[in-house]
């Protein structure tokens, strides 16, 4: 416990340095408020947006998309894993394309995503589902592969059906692999959220930086962007805290 | 009673194929403690697979002599592979649940286990949390969860140390007598193999076969005396002299 | 490996030949391989497509390279000043942890919309893997040679040029070669959100024209650039770590 207080309190004096650097620049050292607004500017702005209501329904709407696309990634990247794992023989046959594709920057997909499906929801949500799937997909069918073969010998002793040994054996057992995809897709997913959102829509943070950018409403630009950090930091934790709940079987004690 | 007819392992085929086993003829008697014995690549693993049917014989019959149970074998691995995300109790509890036994019925089954296994108190503790000795117990109590009339073990006890070892062969030969099932144990070392069998079965390599059938006949049950005993000792020297011949 | 890719990939282009008139696909939607090609080509004849090229390629070489050195050099300094890397600890990981992408404004309000946001952005997304990796290599060292140092009586310095920088350096390469695809990405958020040259550039003004065959010609281009510079460092990365084992 001692060691949490003193991570939060660590985490808070970086947060403090980073907001005084940020104030002295501003003040002090007189940047021009076009470039850095004050942090007092930006708060304020941000204050009376959440009271005149027109924050929130940006920030839900990226929150939503998010977790939409994450949640419909990470099951479709987990069953095709599987599907995969399961029949070798589509896996030799599509493997290979996929494994170019893995490199590529798929973020490069998201003007295609626009053309096709339009400026609205849909699109975003098909683009950071497409993100969030390589990952999941890839750290599943690792997962899967590297089932200890004893628990395949376990599974056939003990004659399980296919849905229990998917469920109490496969399934958990590839959990780490699929945990680390869908860590690195919540980062991808976030990053196609606020690009979908810039390039097009009238939603999201995504689009109030594109608006302010081209509005010359800094304080409005560095406003989305630090809650755009806020959100990134928030998903990690809240997917190091699922992590810790579900995967301490696989945590090593200290 | 196990009947083994011409069993055999050939892995492989036409210039690539591999005799694991070649054909074993062998019966053992219900309540039987068999242990087996040989060097790396004779085959015993393989035969201990074949009986459990993880692997399927070239050729031969195994008749398992059980009532049509269906589960009727128990299999304990070299390292206890117990499900890491699940507890002691529910790893012990695994074969029941899934052969859909109510708690109700699971539940005082698992606690008689853990008590025969001595592993009380540790009923909640995760398998990353259990030492090497203790994580082989809970495999045992898991493969003698749903009752199988015969246990396999294969080199169950080869991972831990030393003095552990010699307390699981105690308590195993305990466990037998009170159960009564017939077990198979794979082994390595020929004082485990004379000290736990009523029948220790000799294997040799290149090509894995049976090369002789032992019985031993000092009484049950055995203890620290046993290993005094002129019988045991005898057995031993013989056991080890066999295997030199093999150039081992 | 690479056969089974090949194979796959023109399986792949012979499907998509395939179903644009099996399902009577119109051309703006999904122009055909042949379309895409042809397009390619027109982008380099007339459409100065080979300088787009080099200014992609020049923001991501520059950053890359930027992002290595610093990365190289900071862990360096955290590790023979620990007091700096523990008292630094929170503010990196704050910063690892927050998402990199949001901080591609601010640069294009600060910097343009030239070369110069694309190479920082590039260059912040390089820095975190590299000096992870070249930090718990230094750290993570097999304690026999420290052992080693101490019974030579090395000096810190030597120490570190002879034994723990030689050791960390399959383990920068493997945070390189993760690095790589992070800058890809990085630099094609960078162009898609304000340029006027660069693969990116021409991506985005596909979009706005609904140029599919323009759009999809940019992804293929960009997918063989960030395999070829994946697979340049994975390749160094290999030929180091049998050099060392």
């Amino acid at each position: 416990m001692i060691p949490k207080i003193r991570a939060i309190g660590e985490y808070g004096l970086a947060l403090a340095l980073m907001l005084l650097a940020w104030w002295y620049a501003s003040g002090p050292l007189a940047v021009p408020p076009y470039l850095l607004p004050s942090p007092q500017s930006v708060g304020t702005t941000l204050w009376s947006m959440l009271q005149d209501g027109e924050l929130l329904p940006h920030l839900l709407f990226t929150v939503q998309n998010i977790l939409i696309g994450l949640l419909v990634g990470t099951l479709v990247g987990v069953a095709l894993a599987y599907l995969f794992y399961k029949t070798p023989k589509l896996a030799d046959v599509v493997e290979g394309p996929l494994v170019i594709l893995q490199t590529a920057p798929k973020i490069a997909l998201a003007p295609l995503v626009i053309i096709w499906f339009g400026l609205g929801v849909t699109a975003k949500i098909i683009l950071i589902f497409s993100l969030v799937f390589f990952p999941v997909f890839a750290g599943g069918l690792a997962g899967f592969r590297n089932i200890d073969s004893r628990m395949h010998d376990l599974a056939q002793l003990l004659q399980l059906r296919r849905s229990q040994r998917f469920f109490s054996i496969d399934l958990p057992a590839a959990l780490p692999g699929i945990f680390v995809g869908v860590k690195i897709g919540a980062v991808q997913a976030l990053v196609g959220a606020i690009l979908a959102e810039w390039m097009s829509g009238s939603l999201g943070l995504g689009y109030l930086m594109t608006f302010a950018a081209a509005t010359y409403k800094t304080p409005i630009l560095f406003g989305a962007v630090l809650l755009t950090s806020l959100l990134g930091i928030f998903l990690h934790a809240l997917l190091n805290a699922v992590e810790t709940l579900i995967l301490s079987w696989n945590i090593p004690d200290a | 009673m196990i009947k083994l007819s011409g069993v055999e392992k050939i892995f492989g085929d036409g210039e690539n194929a591999v005799v694991a086993l070649a054909p074993v003829d062998v019966e053992i008697e219900q309540g039987a403690f068999i242990t087996i014995v040989g060097p790396s690549g004779c085959g015993k693993s393989t035969l201990l697979r074949l009986i459990a049917e993880l692997d399927s014989v070239s050729g031969g019959t195994i008749e398992l002599g059980t009532t049509n149970k269906k589960r009727p074998v128990g299999f304990v691995f070299q390292d206890a592979v117990l499900l890491p995300w699940k507890t002691v109790a529910e790893n012990i509890r695994f074969p029941l649940d899934t052969s859909g036994v109510p708690r109700s019925i699971s539940d005082p089954k698992v606690e008689i286990l853990i008590d025969l296994i001595s592993l009380n108190g540790f009923e909640n503790a995760l398998p990353k949390q259990l030492s090497g000795g203790m994580r082989q117990r809970a495999a045992i109590a898991r493969a003698l969860a749903d009752d199988p009339p015969i246990l396999l073990m294969d080199e169950p006890f080869s991972a831990v140390d030393l003095m552990t070892r010699e307390t699981l062969n105690d308590e195993l030969l305990k466990i037998w007598q009170q159960t009564g099932k017939t077990i198979l144990l794979v082994t390595h070392s020929i004082e485990e193999a004379a000290y736990l069998g009523t029948r220790v079965m000799v294997m040799s390599a290149r090509p894995g076969r049976l090369r002789k059938t032992f019985d031993v006949d000092i009484p049950m049950p055995r203890s620290e005396d046993t290993k005094r005993d002129q019988k045991y000792l005898d057995l031993v020297h013989e056991l080890r002299t066999m295997m030199r011949e093999q150039g081992h | 490996m690479l056969i089974r890719a090949v194979v796959g990939l023109v399986g792949f282009v012979a499907l998509w030949s395939a179903a644009i008139p099996l399902f009577g696909v119109p051309n703006h939607v999904l122009p055909s391989p042949w379309q895409v090609a042809q397009q390619l080509i027109f982008l380099f004849e007339r459409g100065n497509l080979l300088s787009h090229i080099q200014v992609t390629l020049m923001q991501i070489v520059w950053g890359f390279l930027i992002g290595l050195v610093l990365g190289i050099i900071a862990a360096i300094i955290f590790a023979r000043i620990p007091f700096l890397e523990r008292v630094s600890t929170p503010l990196i990981l704050l910063l690892q942890t927050a998402p990199k992408i949001a901080i591609a404004p601010l640069l294009l309000l600060w910097l343009g919309l030239g070369a110069a946001p694309k190479i920082v952005l590039v260059a912040i997304v390089t820095f975190f893997p590299v000096m992870t990796a070249m930090l718990s290599g230094v750290k993570y060292i097999n304690r026999s040679y420290i052992d080693l140092a101490k019974v030579l009586k090395l000096n810190p310095w030597q120490r570190f040029w002879h034994i723990e920088f030689p050791a960390a350096i399959p383990t920068v390469f493997a945070g390189a070669t993760v690095a790589t695809t992070l800058a890809m990405t990085a630099v094609v958020i960078g162009e898609l959100m304000g340029a006027n040259k660069g693969i990116g550039f021409l991506l985005a003004t596909g979009q706005e024209d609904a140029d599919t065959a323009t759009v999809i010609a940019m992804v293929i281009l960009l997918s063989v650039i960030g395999w070829a510079f994946y697979a340049a460092l994975d390749y160094m990365r290999a030929r180091m770590e049998a050099r060392y084992s």
